[in-house]
């Protein structure tokens, strides 16, 4: 085991909180336009029912006006009741594509309603397991900055001839660190070091064993 | 359409996701399944689950549209 192992370790480490971090980022990012198309397809359709309603009223007007027209005629009255014939239909047509608008302005509310609750879950969800990754990779990189310090230190002392004590303990302490860091309760954390601990483990009993024959 | 963007951000957001977990070489392949099922999986549904309500509400919007024209 040496130092490149735990620099690599701590490279796949930043690798990926960068990416949980990225990706956090991005699903909000996805969620917050995914708002605002919804928003303003929402506006729309309250403006074309408005405009529609607007339509009918304004047709309403026109048949109340030939009826008017029909009942004051007196003879030749023909052309006046198909103005009112006209002016009906154009009322029953006009009435048509507001309730088709308002139907469409429906699923609109719908569709809405029912992204919010999905959008609310998916924050509530990456939020947690975003912020508990990172956290735990955090921790992670730390401990493991530890220990990348300790086997340059460690290498330097026994390759010495001289195999001395404070070489033993450093490397106890060493894998004192990632006892801790294996103890961390987060089974990624723990995971991600095993192997590092029981080779620090190994080194240290070697190294203790081999001073005591020496002395 | 509406919808189109930001789904396919979330889309790319996966689709990266993916590369990340599974470039770790430094790790050993229990390492990497550990973290992936425990961490990795739960992101990726959510924004899996995510893409499928964009989704449906991209249908919605499509429909009203027609009869809002």
């Amino acid at each position: 085991m040496s130092d490149d192992v735990v620099k690599a370790e701590v490279n796949a480490v930043l690798t990926l909180k960068h990416g949980v971090e990225h990706y956090a980022e991005r699903l909000r990012g996805g969620l917050a336009n995914a708002r605002r198309e919804l928003d303003a397809a929402d506006r729309k359709a309250q403006d074309v029912v408005e405009r529609r309603r607007s339509d009918v009223r304004r047709c309403e007007d026109q048949l109340r006006g030939a009826e008017a027209a029909l009942r004051q005629c007196q003879e030749n009255c023909g052309g006046l009741q198909q103005a009112v014939a006209r002016a009906a239909q154009a009322l029953a047509e006009a009435q048509q594509r507001v309730d088709r608008a308002r139907k469409g302005a429906q699923l609109i509310a719908e569709a809405r309603s029912g992204f919010a609750k999905a959008g609310q879950t998916a924050e509530s969800t990456v939020g947690q397991h975003h912020s508990v990754a990172s956290a735990a990779l955090n921790n992670l990189e730390g401990k493991l900055r530890q220990l990348s310090g300790v086997y340059p230190m460690i290498a330097k002392a026994v390759a010495d001839v001289f195999l001395t004590k404070a070489a033993a303990e450093m490397l106890t302490r060493g894998a004192g660190a990632a006892v801790d860091l294996h103890d961390v309760p987060d089974p990624f954390v723990g995971q991600a070091s095993e192997n590092i601990v029981e080779s620090l483990k190994h080194g240290a009993g070697g190294l203790a064993k081999k001073l005591h024959h020496k002395d | 359409m509406a919808l189109d963007q930001p789904i396919r951000e979330v889309e790319t957001a996966l689709n990266d996701l993916r590369k990340v977990g599974s470039s770790t070489d430094a790790w050993s392949d229990r390492q990497r399944s550990k973290f992936d099922s425990e961490r990795m999986q739960p992101l990726v549904q959510a924004g899996t689950q995510l893409m499928q309500a964009m989704q449906r509400a991209q249908e919605q919007v499509q429909q009203a549209e027609r009869l809002l024209n």
